[in-house]
């Protein structure tokens, strides 16, 4: 498949404290990924550990303050004008602020189609009520307002709003953690539908490992603003070779299965402001030996999957 | 604290689907009326105001329905006319405060940075001025007059408008919705328009309604201390001051003025205590 | 009744305008026992914990109802009963924002249980590295807005367990967390569950979660049980086409399949609950009767049932 968005040693910072004690805080530190056209790949990682200011980075909302990003070749500038922020969209975590709670669900599917010039007159009409079809909402509900529609409906409305501009990515940001159960599955299976009949190329962040593991083609595994395990999902999650995935995973609850409270040292990820020498993931690992203290381990190849751990020949 | 909450979320449920209560829709009613008699003064008033006659401190009768003043000019006359030399006054003792304000903290709270800190620092700087004395002293650098009342009304009144609105706009400018406007192909300034200001508007329309108040109150103090219109303007607390000296012989000639600003007074705050409780619902609830 | 138990009966709980969320709701759980409820939001299962607590939601009043801890009986809605603490979703709202972590600690431990400051102190030192803090001293010395949100969470539940409570009450304590945190949590429960004798009532949407907890699960669905039983057979083989597919719904982490099942529609809004079955909208194969008045199953019952007439006729598992 080809390579559709690429990142390369992408760094975000941010200052932090008031004037006089103003610390620099390194929430991205050095990603490089691959975006292929077409995928789902998956961003997971504790709260904190960057992957939702990567995703902001992604799409423009958050100037990165080194690296790059080309999308299809081009490498994107550091302010990106409209016509370049068209083509990687946003799905937000909160339906209930997703949408402009004045306007009906028409006008914020208008909006983006009249900005860009995508449909004249008649065409405007036949083309939100296609975009309706698309993620699956009945046209009746095109003049109503977003208090009216249940978290579902809204995030549907954001998926299609979205899908207005014909973007080529879609970057969707904990885009379920905020719904019921019944209304997850049904807005998986949309996502799921879209890239197979539009060839939608979607970057799915959550905290969630199991809704990740049904949708998601290769996941790439966050801690403290870098990648430790990036591979395909099916093969990573059978078989973690980062003591952080494996924890990540055990922890995850199972139905029939006692509750295992993950192997991990201490009791919080460490600061950003101050993170350990060596490998990140030390302080918390409990397999960590001097060498981690020292030393950085790069990410690597091993067996299909990419790995950033001193002893990942050994897993 | 859960008592004054859910006063407030029921509040707003019953606003949403009935009119308002009754209370707010009489008050409602009254400054509507209030509005169409200063507007309409000339033609509905049956003298002029400044008119003098040898019937002078004469209770309401036939002829004059609310009395003469020690000049012989007639009360209900010179009261509507009040009202119309109020009212342009304290809308835009009201009014301008709010523009500024809300022009100052949209810029504030969307630009963030240096012009924040800044206004934050003006703001503080402000704040710290209290009101009467200011204004004394603005009078006294300015002279008497309209202009002397807006200049210090707007220094004082716009920072509440500044510190709502840029807070709105901080708050409104990470919303999913505006950002998304902005991925879309907005430009800040098209996403500032269409989707932030209306919000946080809304918020400064309350207070514009309880600020009527606090200018009506700014105004008639002034003018009873023979700091606000020139003298011989018909102005309500000019009337109550200029009356002050019959209190005992002649009540009604304070009381009727002094009326009037209490019932315009207790109006402007039920309408104003109505719509601020119903902004605060929709955006406890919602 | 061999252990003592903290039971909840005839729960009404009803909006401003009069509107019921949840009419005669009950449910018991004993000492040492741990209770869920799942349920999608707006099934009435945090109202029903906020209501046994005196706590009912704003805009919300206990119209009827008591609640017994052990022998003593005491009307729901307007007292906090003795004995039962609570843990919500967002801590946040149960720490002081003025008082730093350890001194509001000790001091519900000093008033709790007359101790000195300093026994007291101890007392919040140990309560906190029950909860898995690693550094309680430098936790104590926190306000609550420096802590993460894993770690206010953990200092709630520290919190609520500083007045030695027989029964907690925890409304979706893990939710707003990662999963490495949400394990801990629930690993600590359970431990205090076990040892102590704690009497658990664990309200969650993650039928995961709550399957680990819990040995008794109710279903709740627009305000009534729909079904109850032991965790093992309400999961293995649910009897209500809600429960049916919930438990369809879970995404396995081991079995992958390539479609998500989803429950078409949305659950009622309060105003429009009826009588008869309040699933039937949504039910995949809704049969005669099913618009007949239902009382609602009593949760004070742990033997496995379903609210549903036609529960003998669907295939389990088989949900849409």
């Amino acid at each position: 498949m080809r390579t559709l968005l690429e990142v390369e040693d992408l760094r975000v910072d941010f200052t932090v404290g008031a004037h006089g004690r103003r610390r620099r805080l390194r929430a991205v530190d050095g990603v490089d990924l691959v975006v292929r056209e077409g995928e789902i790949l998956g961003l997971v990682g504790e709260s904190g550990c960057g992957k939702s200011t990567l995703a902001r980075t992604l799409v423009g909302l958050q100037a990165p303050s080194g690296g790059r990003i080309s999308l299809g070749g081009d490498l994107l500038p550091r302010r990106r004008p409209a016509a370049v922020r068209k083509r990687i969209q946003m799905i937000f975590q909160d339906p209930g602020s997703s949408l402009d709670p004045r306007h009906t669900v028409r006008e914020a599917l208008l909006a983006p189609l009249r900005v860009h010039r995508l449909a004249d007159g008649a065409g405007e009409e036949a083309r939100v009520r296609e975009l309706m079809g698309l993620v699956e909402l009945p046209e009746r509900l095109l003049d109503a307002k977003p208090r009216s529609l249940s978290g579902g409906q809204r995030q549907r409305v954001a998926i299609a709003r979205a899908l207005a501009v014909e973007p080529d990515v879609l970057v969707a940001d904990e885009a379920v953690a905020a719904l019921d159960a019944s209304a997850t599955g049904a807005i998986l299976n949309l996502l799921a539908d879209l890239r197979t009949s539009l060839g939608l190329t979607v970057v799915f962040i959550s905290h969630d490992l199991s809704v990740v593991r049904g949708l998601c083609d290769r996941v790439a595994v966050m801690y403290l603003g870098r990648v430790v395990e990036l591979g395909r999902t099916a093969e990573i999650f059978a078989r973690p070779r980062h003591p952080y995935l494996q924890a990540l995973l055990a922890a995850v609850p199972r139905v029939g299965a006692p509750i295992a409270a993950p192997p991990l040292e201490g009791d919080e990820p460490p600061s950003l402001l101050d993170p350990p020498s060596g490998c990140r993931f030390r302080t918390r690992c409990p397999a960590a030996f001097d060498r981690c203290v020292t030393e950085e381990p790069a990410l690597v190849t091993r067996g299909g999957a990419l790995v950033a751990c001193h002893l990942a020949d050994r897993c | 604290m859960s008592q004054a909450v859910a006063g407030v979320h029921a509040s707003s449920r019953s606003g949403r689907r009935m009119a308002l209560p009754r209370f707010h829709q009489v008050a409602a009613v009254v400054l509507v009326l209030v509005a169409v008699v200063a507007i309409a003064a000339p033609w509905l008033a049956p003298y002029s105001p400044s008119a003098q006659s040898l019937d002078q401190i004469r209770p309401p009768s036939g002829a004059h329905a609310l009395g003469t003043d020690a000049l012989g000019r007639d009360i209900l006359s010179r009261m509507m006319y009040a009202l119309r030399t109020d009212l342009l006054l304290i809308v835009p003792a009201a009014g301008l405060p709010m523009v500024v304000g809300t022009v100052v903290g949209t810029l504030a709270g969307y630009a963030g940075g240096v012009l924040d800190a800044a206004v934050r620092w003006i703001a503080d700087v402000f704040q710290g001025l209290p009101l009467y004395i200011f204004l004394v002293a603005l009078v006294a650098a300015m002279g008497r007059g309209p202009a002397s009342l807006l200049v210090a009304f707007t220094a004082l009144g716009w920072i509440v408008y500044a510190r709502l609105v840029r807070t709105e706009v901080r708050r409104i400018k990470t919303a999913g919705f505006v950002e998304a406007a902005y991925l879309l192909g907005r430009s800040s300034p098209q996403v500032l328009v269409q989707h932030v200001l209306p919000h946080a508007l809304k918020q400064t329309a309350t207070y514009f309604v309880l600020d009527l108040g606090m200018a009506l109150q700014g105004v008639a103090v002034l003018s009873f201390f023979n700091l606000g219109v020139k003298s011989g303007t018909p102005e309500l607390g000019a009337m109550v001051a200029d009356a002050q000296i019959f209190i005992r012989s002649s009540t009604w000639m304070v009381a009727l003025p002094g009326a009037a600003i209490v019932v315009l007074g207790v109006c402007i705050a039920a309408v104003g205590d109505h719509l601020s409780s119903r902004t605060r619902g929709e955006s406890d609830g919602r | 009744m061999a252990a003592s138990s903290l039971e909840v009966e005839g729960l009404e709980v009803v909006t401003r305008a009069g509107v019921p969320i949840l009419d005669d709701l009950s449910f018991r759980v004993a000492e040492g026992q741990a209770l869920g409820i799942v349920g999608e939001s707006g099934s009435g299962k945090s109202v029903a914990l906020r209501a046994t607590m005196g706590l009912p939601p704003a805009g919300t009043s206990v119209r009827a109802g008591t609640v017994m801890v052990g022998d003593r009986r005491v009307p729901a809605g307007s007292v906090t009963p003795a004995g039962v603490a609570m843990v919500f979703q967002d801590s946040f709202t149960s720490l002081d924002p003025t008082m730093r972590l350890g001194s509001y600690l000790a001091e519900t431990v000093a008033r709790h249980r007359g101790a000195t400051i300093a026994a007291a102190r101890s007392r919040a030192r140990e309560l906190l590295r029950d909860v898995g803090m690693t550094e309680p001293e430098l936790r104590m010395r926190a306000f609550p807005h420096q802590l993460s949100g894993g770690l206010r969470q953990r200092a709630a539940i520290a919190l609520a367990l500083a007045t030695d409570p027989r029964y907690l009450l925890c409304d979706e304590p893990t939710t707003a967390l990662d999963v490495t945190l949400q394990a801990r949590i629930l690993a600590l429960l359970k431990a205090r569950q076990g040892a102590a004798g704690l009497g658990l009532v664990f309200v969650s949407h993650d039928i995961a979660v709550v399957s680990q907890i819990a040995d008794v699960v109710a279903v709740m669905y627009a305000g009534r049980i729909v079904e109850i039983g032991p965790t093992a057979t309400v999961i293995g083989s649910p009897r209500h086409p809600y429960a049916q597919a919930l438990v369809a719904a879970l995404p396995d982490l081991d079995r992958p399949g390539t479609r998500f099942l989803s429950i078409a529609g949305t659950p009622p809004d309060p105003s429009e609950f009826t009588a008869g079955c309040r699933f039937q909208a949504r039910c995949g194969h809704p049969g005669t009767g099913c618009d007949q008045p239902l009382a609602g199953l009593d949760g004070r019952d742990h033997r496995h049932r379903s609210d549903c007439l036609h529960e003998d006729t669907h295939p389990a598992g088989r949900a849409s």
